[in-house]
C-alpha cells in the first residue's frame, strides 16, 4: 500500500510539471538549490572550526522554514490524509503511506541536496565522520518533512475560528521575526552583527547545537573527533525524534479538522442600500472589508503581519537599541502587502459573479484596493506613531513618512496586480477548510515575487532618502516625504488602473485558470 | 400557477433569447464544443440535455461571457456577447455549477452585494431581496455564512441572484441538481412564471422527466455537437425523451455478463 501510494504521489508530481505550475514549482527548485548552495559554501569554504557554527546556524534556519513555511505561506499538501479515510487500512500503514507520499517532492529533495553538505563538512575532519553525515542528512530530512506535517496537522486541530486563527499565526510570525532579527541574539552574547565575519558566539554555537537541527551536525563532528558514542548518540537520538514526531503525527491524524466556523453570532444589521451612483464601489468595499474581518486565511496573515512587525522592531530593545522602533509600522505595511497579492486567487471561481456584472471590473478592483487601505493603513500609521514617541528617534521622522506612503500606496497597486497577472492554483473557498497549512496554496513565490517589486517601486524614494542621509543635507532628505506620497497615490491609482483593465480585457482568462482543478 | 407551457408559442419577430453559432472550445487535444448552432426562442422553455462531459456547461459558459469560445459567436437578444458583453449582460441572470461565491456574505448580504454593485435603487433592491429570500426559504439562515450552506441551499441562493435584476433571459446549468423535493417545485414555479410573463429559460440537466415535465423546448448535446435540437414534440417524437435520448446518444444497457464478480 505505501509504494502504491509513493508511485501515486510521484505521478501527481510529474503531472503538475505543466503550465502554470512549472513557475512556483521552478520557484520552489531555484529557492532550494539556492538555499543548498549556501550551505555547501558554509561547510567548505570557511576554516573548520567557523564553517561548523555556520552550518549550524543555517541548520536552523532550515528547521525554521520547514516549521514556519508550511503555516504561512502553505504549500502543496499532496495527497491528504480525508483522500484515504474509506480505505480499509490500518493506521500504521497510513501514517507510513502519507510519510512515503510527504517525502516524495521538490522540498525534500532539495533539503536533502543541501544537507548533503553535512557529508562534505564530514570530509574535511575525517572519512568516518563523511560516512556519518549520510545518515545524518537522511534522518534530519525525515524529521523535517515529518515536523511540517505535524505543523499543518495541527493547525488543522486548532483552527475555526477568528481567534485561533489569529492566534496560531503567533508562534511562526515571533519565530520568523526572531531569525531575521537574529544578529541580536549575536550581540546580547557578545558576538558582532555579522556572523560570516566576526563568526557565531559560543554560547549561541552551543545552543544552534542543541537543537535537533544540529544534531547530525554533533554526530559528525563527534565522529571527527573519534568520539563514537556521543556521534552515535546523536544519531539515534535525532531517530528516536523522528518516531515521536511520526507518532505524534498519527495521533493529530486521528483527529478530525475544526470545520470552519459559517454562523455568525448575531444576525447582521441590515444596511440599507445607498441610493447614489457608485454605488459598486461602495458594495465591493464594504464586501472586502466583511471578508477581512470574516476569512481565517486572511486574518491569519493579517496576524502574522501585525506580530512580525512588532517582534521585529521589539527584539532590538534587548540590546537597548530603540532605533527601529519607528519602522514597526513599515515592517508591518511590508509583509501585509506581501501576504495579500493573491487576492483573486484566495476567492477562486467567485469572480463568476464580477464578471456577468457588467462594467464592473473597475469597481472591482478599486473596492479591493480601499478596503485593503482601511484594512491595514490605520494599524501601520498607530504602530508608526507608538515607535516614534516610544523611541523618541526623530531622525527616523522624514524615512517613515517618506517610504510608509510609498509602501502603503505602492502596495494597494502591487496587490491587486499581481493578483491578476499571476493566479495561483487554490481549492475554491467553499471547498476547503480555513487551514491556510492545507489551503493557502502555494503563495510562497508570490510573496518573494511581491516582496521584490515592492522593493522597486519603493527604490526612488529610498535612494533619495539615502543621499540625503549621505551628503547631510535636510533639504535632500525630506524632499523624499512629497516623493514618496506622491508615488504612493500614483502607484495605487496606476498599478490598479492596469489591473482592472486587464481585468476587463482578459476576465474570463482568469476566470479559466482560477477554476482549474 | 400555469401547470402547462408546453403549447406555448413563442414570439418569431422578436429575435432569439439565445443563439449560438458555430461555438468552438479545445482544451488541449481535446474538443470539448464542436461547432454547436442553437437557437433558444424568445419566450420559449429550453431544456438542453446530455451525458456527462457532452459539452453543456462548456456551451453555456460561452454563451453568457465566462469562458472565450475559440470561434463562433454568442447572441443575446441579438447582442453579440463577446463584442458587447456591457449590453448582452444586461439582460442575462446565470446560474453556473458548482463556482465559488463571496463565501464570507451571508445570503442576504450577498444579494445585496450583488444589487449594489449593479446600481440598483435601494428601496427597490431591499424589497426583492427580502422578497426572494423568502420565496426561496432561505430568510431562517439569516446568521449563516454562504460557505456553510447545503449544497441545495447554495442552488437556492445562486438563481436568487441569477434572478435579482429582473434578466430576460436565465441561463442556469444544472439549477435542480441537489435540491430537495419542495425546493425543486418552487424554483419549478417561479421558473414557469417567468416564461409565463415573457422571459426566456435555458437550463442543462441530466433528469429528463423533469425536462420534459417543464420545458417546451429541447436540445441534446453529444460529443460536443447538438444531435438534436427543437420544440419537444419534434424532438422526442412519439417515445418518452428518454428513449428518444438514448436512441441519439447511443448509450449501450449494461448485458447480462458484465460485473459479475459484484456481490458473488
Amino acid at each position: 500500500m505505501v509504494g502504491v501510494l509513493i508511485g501515486l504521489r510521484a505521478t501527481l508530481l510529474r503531472r503538475s510539471f505543466t503550465g502554470a505550475q512549472v513557475f512556483h514549482l521552478g520557484f520552489g527548485v531555484l529557492g532550494g538549490l539556492a538555499g543548498a548552495a549556501g550551505l555547501f559554501r558554509f561547510a567548505t569554504r570557511y576554516d573548520v572550526a567557523h564553517g561548523g557554527d555556520l552550518l549550524a546556524l543555517a541548520l536552523a534556519g532550515v528547521l525554521l522554514g520547514w516549521l514556519v513555511g508550511p503555516a504561512v505561506v502553505g504549500g502543496d499538501p499532496g495527497i491528504r490524509p480525508e483522500h484515504l479515510t474509506l480505505l480499509p487500512m490500518r493506521r500504521r500503514e497510513l501514517v507510513l503511506g502519507l510519510l512515503g507520499t510527504a517525502l516524495v517532492g521538490v522540498g525534500p529533495l532539495t533539503t536533502l541536496v543541501g544537507l548533503a553538505a553535512l557529508v562534505a563538512y564530514g570530509a574535511r575532519l575525517d572519512p568516518a565522520a563523511a560516512l556519518l553525515g549520510v545518515p545524518g542528512a537522511v534522518l534530519l530530512t525525515v524529521l523535517l518533512v515529518v515536523l511540517a506535517r505535524v505543523v499543518v496537522a495541527a493547525l488543522g486541530a486548532v483552527l475555526g475560528g477568528r481567534v485561533s486563527a489569529a492566534l496560531a499565526a503567533l508562534p511562526w510570525a515571533v519565530l520568523t521575526a526572531a531569525a531575521a532579527q537574529c544578529w541580536v541574539v549575536f550581540v546580547a552574547l557578545g558576538g558582532g552583527t555579522n556572523p560570516l565575519d566576526a563568526g557565531v558566539p559560543a554560547g549561541a554555537a552551543r545552543v544552534l547545537r542543541l537543537l535537533p537541527s544540529g544534531w547530525p551536525l554533533v554526530a559528525v563532528e563527534a565522529a571527527g573527533r573519534g568520539a563514537w558514542l556521543p556521534a552515535v548518540g546523536a544519531l539515534a537520538g535525532l531517530a528516536g525524534l523522528v518516531v515521536v514526531a511520526v507518532l505524534g503525527w498519527a495521533r493529530l491524524l486521528d483527529r478530525p479538522a475544526v470545520p470552519p466556523v459559517t454562523r455568525l453570532r448575531r444576525r447582521p444589521r441590515p444596511r440599507r442600500p445607498a441610493r447614489v451612483g457608485g454605488a459598486a464601489f461602495g458594495a465591493v468595499v464594504h464586501k472586502e472589508l466583511r471578508t477581512w474581518w470574516r476569512d481565517l486565511v486572511r486574518i491569519h496573515h493579517t496576524s502574522f503581519a501585525l506580530t512580525y512587525g512588532l517582534v521585529f522592531v521589539l527584539m532590538p530593545l534587548l540590546v537597548d537599541l530603540g532605533d527601529l522602533l519607528p519602522l514597526a509600522g513599515l515592517v508591518t505595511a511590508t509583509m501585509l502587502v506581501a501576504c495579500s497579492a493573491h487576492l483573486y486567487s484566495s476567492d477562486g471561481t467567485g469572480l463568476w459573479l464580477t464578471l456577468m456584472v457588467p462594467g464592473s471590473e473597475r469597481a472591482d478592483v478599486r473596492g479591493r484596493q480601499v478596503a485593503w487601505l482601511l484594512n491595514a493603513a490605520p494599524t501601520t500609521v498607530l504602530f508608526t506613531l507608538a515607535g516614534l514617541v516610544g523611541a523618541v528617534r526623530w531622525w527616523t521622522v522624514p524615512w517613515v513618512t517618506a517610504l510608509l506612503p510609498v509602501v502603503l500606496g505602492g502596495g494597494a497597486g502591487l496587490i491587486v496586480l499581481v493578483s491578476v497577472l499571476v493566479p495561483v492554483r487554490m481549492a475554491d473557498p467553499h471547498r476547503r477548510g480555513g487551514n491556510p497549512g492545507s489551503d493557502g496554496g502555494p503563495v510562497g513565490g508570490l510573496v518573494w515575487l511581491t516582496l521584490g517589486l515592492l522593493a522597486v517601486v519603493s527604490a526612488p524614494t529610498a535612494a533619495l532618502l539615502w543621499c540625503g542621509t549621505r551628503a547631510g543635507s535636510a533639504t535632500l532628505l525630506w524632499s523624499a516625504t512629497p516623493v514618496g506620497v506622491a508615488s504612493g497615490v500614483l502607484l495605487g491609482w496606476g498599478l490598479g488602473r492596469l489591473a482592472h483593465r486587464r481585468l476587463a480585457r482578459r476576465g474570463p482568462e482568469l476566470l479559466a485558470r482560477l477554476g482549474q482543478d | 400557477m400555469i401547470h402547462s407551457v408546453t403549447g406555448m408559442t413563442t414570439n418569431p419577430d422578436q429575435p432569439a433569447a439565445l443563439r449560438l453559432a458555430g461555438l468552438v472550445k479545445n482544451f488541449g487535444d481535446t474538443t470539448a464544443v464542436d461547432h454547436v448552432d442553437l437557437t433558444v426562442p424568445a419566450g420559449s422553455f429550453f431544456g438542453l440535455v446530455g451525458p456527462n462531459g457532452a459539452g453543456k456547461t462548456t456551451s453555456l459558459s460561452m454563451a453568457v461571457g465566462l469562458l472565450r469560445p475559440d470561434a463562433g459567436r454568442a447572441e443575446i437578444f441579438g447582442v453579440d456577447v463577446w463584442r458587447d458583453p456591457v449590453r448582452a449582460k444586461r439582460q442575462v441572470g446565470v446560474l453556473p455549477d458548482g463556482l465559488a461565491f463571496p463565501e464570507r456574505l451571508t445570503g442576504r448580504e450577498l444579494l445585496t452585494y450583488l444589487g449594489r454593485l449593479r446600481g440598483m435603487p435601494g428601496d427597490v433592491l431591499a424589497e426583492r431581496v427580502d422578497e426572494l429570500l423568502r420565496v426561496l426559504d432561505l430568510a431562517r439562515a439569516e446568521r449563516t455564512l454562504v460557505l456553510g450552506y447545503s449544497a441545495g441551499m447554495r442552488k437556492k441562493i445562486g438563481l436568487a441572484a441569477a434572478l435579482l435584476h429582473a434578466p430576460r433571459l436565465l441561463v442556469l446549468d444544472e439549477p435542480f441538481e441537489a435540491v430537495d423535493p419542495v425546493s425543486a417545485a418552487t424554483i419549478r414555479a417561479i421558473l414557469r412564471r417567468f416564461v409565463a410573463a415573457g422571459g426566456s429559460v435555458i437550463l442543462s440537466s441530466h433528469v429528463m422527466a423533469l425536462v420534459e415535465q417543464v420545458c417546451d423546448h429541447v436540445g441534446v448535446m453529444h460529443r460536443g455537437r447538438i444531435a438534436a435540437a427543437g420544440p419537444l414534440e419534434a424532438v422526442r417524437g412519439r417515445r418518452s425523451l428518454e428513449d428518444a435520448f438514448v436512441d441519439l446518444v447511443g448509450a449501450p444497457a449494461p448485458g447480462g455478463e458484465e460485473l459479475s464478480w459484484l456481490a458473488s
